[in-house]
């Protein structure tokens, strides 16, 4: 498809954003702000946690050693790993939008401002949008994204006590199953396994220890779904 | 923990999710993402991510403990079966694992 003409970057990425990946986002954090809510995190702590950390597995692994007590290097080590899979998206996303035969500080931006729904869209539809244009327009469909995220995360805080206990209870669920179904659209039989291995895997060997449970088991489950899944056996693309 | 505490494992953490968009980052002016190195990494983040949410949905630290752990594998199969008859839509499947939830604890609350 021929890339189409985009005069104004900054407000079509803003308008794109503005459907269901804001509303995507939007619910996703309403469980999270749910979720800090009752195990008591202060606001401003639970707000400076999306913008600063902007990831939700690594803001749902933030709550989950917050609220067990986690120290400095635990939480370090912890984020770090669920942070993992941002590297590999950093690395596809960027070379699509780059234009700049070099690494800036606009790159670091964009990554920081990276979230799974921006990653799709950029691998989706970057190659549609005329090359000088792309950043821009990704910088306003993330920005966009984020503020309905903060929104979203607000909202889940402010409401949850006021919610009959049934909802409010409900709502703790939403961020889970939202980031399984994210995982499972990614349609890969080594990436089906190593989600089925860690799941067993990593709730048992975080009962063992927190810390070495969570780095271990992924590792140990994600290498293992890679091989059973024919990885070793793939030739990579040309 | 204290609310100083908070802010500082909250930097902590910054650190850690900031450590891994820069080396990506780095890494993506030189490698090539259709690798097996890539793959690896990829599951590695599936596993990681799948098991950290089936804990935060069967072993909750959080009053969702309070729910039946029955009820919580319905509303997840449902969540899957909308995902995958209703062309992997995110949103609806979503609402309807949580909807499914609320109603099976209103129920168990009569």
């Amino acid at each position: 498809m021929p890339p189409r003409d985009m005069p104004r970057p900054l407000a079509a990425g803003f308008r794109e954003a503005l459907g269901a990946p804001a509303l995507g986002l939007f619910a996703a954090l309403t469980g999270y702000g749910a979720m800090t809510e009752t195990v008591g995190m202060d606001p401003l702590v639970m707000l400076a946690s999306v913008v600063l950390i902007w990831s939700m597995p690594a803001l749902m692994t933030f709550s989950e050693v917050a609220a067990a007590g986690g120290g400095v290097w635990v939480m370090f080590v912890a984020v770090t790993f669920a942070n993992l899979r941002n590297i590999p998206m950093v690395v596809t996303a960027l070379p699509m939008v780059r234009t700049e035969g070099r690494l800036t500080w606009k790159d670091m931006a964009l990554a920081q401002l990276l979230s799974p729904t921006t990653w799709v869209h950029i691998l989706v539809f970057s190659e549609t949008l005329p090359a000088p244009a792309r950043r821009r327009y990704f910088v306003a469909f993330s920005a966009t994204v984020l503020v309905a995220a903060v929104i979203g995360a607000v909202a889940g805080y402010a409401v949850v006590g006021e919610l009959p206990k049934p909802v409010a209870t409900a709502l703790l669920f939403l961020t889970p199953v939202y980031l399984l179904l994210i995982i499972m659209s990614v349609r890969r039989l080594s990436g089906y396994l190593s989600l089925a291995l860690g799941a067993v895997a990593l709730p048992l060997l975080m009962d063992w220890s927190l810390e070495w449970g969570l780095a271990l088991g992924g590792l140990g489950a994600g290498t293992a779904g890679f091989v059973l899944g024919g990885g070793l056996r793939r030739r990579a693309k040309p | 923990m204290t609310a100083g505490g908070l802010w500082i494992v909250l930097l902590a953490a910054f650190a850690g999710a900031f450590l891994t968009r820069g080396a990506g980052v780095l890494i993506s002016g030189q490698v090539e993402p259709e690798t097996r190195v890539f793959e690896w990494f990829t599951c590695v983040g599936q596993a990681l991510v799948g098991g950290l949410m089936v804990r935060a949905i069967f072993w909750p630290p959080t009053p969702l403990a309070e729910t039946l752990a029955a009820d919580r594998a319905l509303a997840l199969a449902a969540a899957f079966a909308v995902f995958f008859l209703a062309g992997r839509r995110l949103l609806p499947s979503t609402l309807a694992g949580v909807g499914l939830l609320a109603a099976l604890n209103f129920a168990r609350a009569l």
